[in-house]
């Protein structure tokens, strides 16, 4: 009897411990977080698509706004091609060939310069945290005016343009 | 240091089998989730708790591995990773 009682106390205590779950919780060095990206999210991510968390504020920092279109002050884009970065002014204005307005049914034909995108056609997520922080423009960038064009154009992204996620991204670190 | 989780409205938590999506709606972002975040993410929601305090409530309900490295640095090392993720908040 002494034997049986022990027995059913040892089966209790087991059901006790097995309601315990195991949790694992990983190694240090051994990321728990894979992080996907939208498959409209501009490219870019040099952190690795398929990077752990650890490196999630890296790669969001390193994300890209595209500015492909030339800006007018307002920030809205219209295509534009024939401009040439070389003939940039003091102001970052450029003066373009041809006509392609693509959106905003404005400009009349009359309008001979806008600004040039940044020399490299995008802007990184940190450069925007950078302006935001110390308010030094981007490489490449030495107008004001230039640069507060390319702000609101990016203020205006909407979702599915590219640039969108990464600036949302942005959004919650600026 | 301490933890709190970000506003509920902010991810959106979705178990798949063995794993746990997180969709961040700030950044558009959805993370692949390990069941240990998941737990601490749900320490963390509505409570600032500092690493020490994480690890004794998690050890109140589970037996804790891991992986041989000491369980507080582990902890410490998941925090880091959901604050990366923007769904907790460091509280200074």
């Amino acid at each position: 009897m002494t034997d049986e009682r022990k027995s059913d106390e040892m089966e209790l205590a087991e059901g006790k411990a097995s309601r315990r779950a195991l949790l694992r919780l990983g190694a240090v060095a051994a990321p728990a977080v894979v992080t996907l990206r939208p498959a409209w999210a501009t490219g870019g991510y040099h952190g690795g698509g398929g990077g752990g968390g650890g490196g999630a504020t890296t790669s969001l920092a390193m994300c890209q706004i595209p500015i492909d279109k030339v800006c007018d002050k307002d920030g809205r884009g219209y295509d534009a091609y024939g401009y040439d970065m070389d003939s940039a002014d003091d102001e970052g204005m450029v003066a373009y060939s041809g006509g392609g307005y693509g959106g905003g049914g404005y400009g009349g034909g009359g309008k001979t310069k806008c600004y040039a995108p940044p020399p490299k056609g995008y802007y990184y997520g940190q450069e925007l945290i950078d302006y935001q922080q110390s308010g030094r423009l981007p490489d490449g960038i030495y107008s004001t005016k230039q640069f507060d064009a390319h702000l609101k154009y990016i203020k205006n992204l909407k979702p599915g343009q590219n640039g969108f996620t990464c600036l949302t991204s942005l959004v919650h670190k600026l | 240091m301490r933890y709190r989780a970000a506003a509920r409205e902010a991810y959106v938590v979705r178990p798949v089998d063995d794993l746990t999506l997180v969709y961040h709606r700030p950044s558009g972002m959805t993370h692949v989730v390990s069941p240990a975040v998941v737990a601490i993410l749900d320490l963390l929601h509505e409570r600032t708790l500092g690493i020490g305090e994480v690890c004794e409530q998690l050890a109140q309900h589970h037996d804790l591995d891991g992986d041989g490295d000491d369980i507080a640095r582990v902890v410490a090392a998941r925090l880091d990773e959901m604050a990366a993720m923007d769904i907790i908040d460091r509280i200074v």
